[in-house]
C-alpha cells in the first residue's frame, strides 16, 4: 500500500529552531539537531529543513548543520536556504541531504532548476513557492520571507518549475503559516489538476484529519510545522508525530 | 567486511551510516581492484541509468563487479538505481546495456493519474521464503523514489512485489545476488531490519 508522506517542516534561524506565524514573529523552540533526533526516534517519514535567514544574509545553510542532521536521520531529508547555483546544491547533497529546496533563486533565475536537475536528477530538486492570497482571492508568489513579490502568476511559476525538471513542488501558504486552521484545499485542487509531479502542501495543519483532507484533495505530501512542535491550547513546545500505525490506518481506507 | 562502491553517484554516507548502526564496518571504495578485499558489495545509486553505466565503465567497475559476483561469488546488494544497473537493460537508456547480473529488465512507469516519480512509503509483499524476510511485518513500509521499475524474467528471482498503479518487483534474490528498489538506509527500523538480515544472517 502506497501512502503519502507526512513531513515536519523545520525552520532554522541562526543556531536555533523557530516557528513563525504568517512568516513573522519567529518563536524559539530549541536546538535543531536535538529536534531532528526526536523526529528520527518518532520515525517521521521525511524532514524539510529551511534556513529562513540564509537568503537575507547572502549565504547558504551551514554545511556542518546539514552533516549533523544527516548523522541523526535514518529518513530522507531536504534542505533549503540561500542555494543560488549548481555548486551550492552539490555541496548540500554531498553533505548528506537527499534533496535541495530552491525558492528565491528559482524566482530570479528559473533555468537554475534545469541545471541542478541535470546534475543531480529531478528527484533531488524541490521548488518551494511561498504563496499569498490577495484580498481578491488571487494567489501571489512571494519571496524574501514574503516581503517581495514575484512578477509571474502562480500557474506560470508552477509550470516553469515542472518544465525545467523540478522533482516536486512545495507550496507554502503564507496566510496559513502557524495558524493551525486547516490547509488551503482550493489551491491543492487547482494545482493538482495542472501538474504531473508530486505536490507538497504546507501551512495550516492542526490535526490528522487535515492531513487526510489535503491528501484527498490531491497533495502527494503534506508538510506541517506547528502541528508537530506544539501541544495544547497554550502551545507548549512538544515535539510530536503520528505513529506509523496511525498513519497506515489514516491513509489506508 | 562490506564495501560501498563509489562511482560518483548517490548518497554513500547514509548507506555507510546504516551499516555502522548495525555494527558492521563498511568502507567506501573508489577503485575496482579494491573489491577483492571484501565479502559484501553494496552498489548504491541515484540518477540516470545511462550516465551511471558510463561512470561504471569508465573506471572498469563493470567487469570487476561481474567477476567478483559471478566468479568469486561475493554477495552483492544493489539499491535503487544500483538495483536497476544489475538488470539487462533500461527504458531510460535504450542503447546501453546493464550489468546483466540478474535476468531482468527496467521499464518506465506508464502514464496514469499517479504522479511519477513513485516517491514515498510503500509496503512490500514477500513472494518467496528467504532469510531476508525474518522478523519482517507485512505492514512495514519502505521509502521509494524512482521513475523506472524492474521486472524479473524468471519469477523465481522475485523476492518482493509492490504496487504503484501497477505491480512491480521491489526486491530480487538469486543466490548471492540481491536488489532493493527502496532505500533500506532511509526507511527507519523496517529498512534497518531488512539490511540486517542481508548483512548478518
Amino acid at each position: 500500500m502506497f501512502r503519502p508522506r507526512v513531513i515536519p517542516v523545520l525552520l532554522i534561524k541562526g543556531l536555533g529552531l523557530v516557528k513563525t506565524q504568517k512568516f513573522k514573529n519567529p518563536h524559539y523552540l530549541g536546538d535543531p539537531i536535538n529536534t531532528v533526533k526526536i523526529f528520527n526516534d518518532l520515525q517521521a517519514d521525511e524532514l524539510i529543513i529551511l534556513d529562513i535567514n540564509a537568503s537575507n544574509e547572502n549565504r547558504t545553510i551551514p554545511l556542518d548543520i546539514v552533516m549533523e542532521i544527516g548523522d541523526e536521520a535514518f529518513m530522507p531529508f531536504s534542505v533549503g536556504g540561500g542555494i543560488k547555483n549548481v555548486k551550492d546544491a552539490i555541496r548540500i547533497i554531498q553533505s548528506g541531504s537527499e534533496k535541495v529546496v530552491i525558492s528565491e533563486a528559482f524566482i530570479k533565475n528559473p533555468i537554475l532548476i534545469h541545471e541542478i536537475s541535470k546534475e543531480l536528477g529531478n528527484q533531488s530538486v524541490i521548488v518551494c513557492l511561498d504563496v499569498k492570497k490577495t484580498f481578491f482571492g488571487k494567489y501571489e508568489v512571494r519571496y524574501r520571507n514574503g516581503r517581495m513579490k514575484g512578477e509571474k502568476s502562480l500557474m506560470e511559476y508552477v509550470k516553469l518549475a515542472e518544465n525545467f525538471g523540478a522533482g516536486e513542488i512545495m507550496i507554502n501558504c503564507i496566510d496559513k503559516d502557524g495558524m493551525m486552521t486547516g490547509f488551503d484545499l482550493e489551491i491543492i485542487k487547482k494545482l493538482n489538476e495542472k501538474i504531473n509531479i508530486p505536490l507538497i502542501i504546507c501551512g495550516g495543519a492542526k490535526n490528522n484529519t487535515d492531513l487526510k483532507l489535503a491528501y484527498n484533495n490531491g497533495a502527494q505530501a503534506i508538510g506541517a510545522g506547528s502541528f508537530f512542535v506544539y501541544h495544547g491550547p497554550r502551545k507548549g513546545v512538544l515535539i510530536n508525530y503520528p505513529s506509523r500505525n496511525e498513519l497506515f490506518e489514516l491513509f489506508g481506507e | 567486511m562490506i564495501c560501498i562502491v563509489d562511482y560518483g553517484l548517490g548518497n554513500l554516507r547514509s548507506v555507510q551510516k546504516a551499516c555502522e548502526s548495525l555494527k558492521n564496518r563498511a568502507e567506501i571504495i573508489s577503485t575496482p581492484s579494491e573489491l577483492k578485499k571484501y565479502e559484501f558489495i553494496i552498489l548504491p545509486g541515484v540518477g540516470h541509468f545511462g550516465n551511471a553505466m558510463k561512470k561504471l565503465k569508465d573506471k572498469g567497475w563493470d567487469k570487476a563487479i561481474v567477476d567478483a559476483v559471478l566468479g568469486d561469488q561475493k554477495k552483492i546488494l544493489g539499491i535503487c538505481l544500483g538495483m536497476q544497473l544489475m538488470t539487462n537493460s533500461s527504458e531510460e537508456s535504450i542503447d546501453i546495456e546493464g550489468l546483466s547480473l540478474i535476468d531482468a529488465e527496467t521499464y518506465r512507469f506508464p502514464v496514469s493519474h499517479l504522479k511519477v516519480p513513485h516517491m514515498g512509503w510503500n509496503t512490500v509483499d514477500f513472494k518467496k521464503n528467504s532469510i531476508l524476510g525474518d522478523g519482517i511485518n507485512k505492514n512495514d513500509m519502505y521509502y521509494f523514489v524512482h521513475s523506472y521499475f524492474i521486472r524479473c524474467n524468471n519469477p523465481n528471482d522475485v523476492l518482493c512485489k509492490s504496487t504503484y498503479g501497477i505491480s512491480f518487483d521491489s526486491a530480487f534474490e538469486s543466490k548471492n545476488i540481491f536488489g532493493f528498489q527502496f532505500h533500506p538506509e532511509k526507511s527507519h527500523r523496517s529498512g534497518l531490519n531488512l539490511l540486517n538480515n542481508f548483512l548478518n544472517k
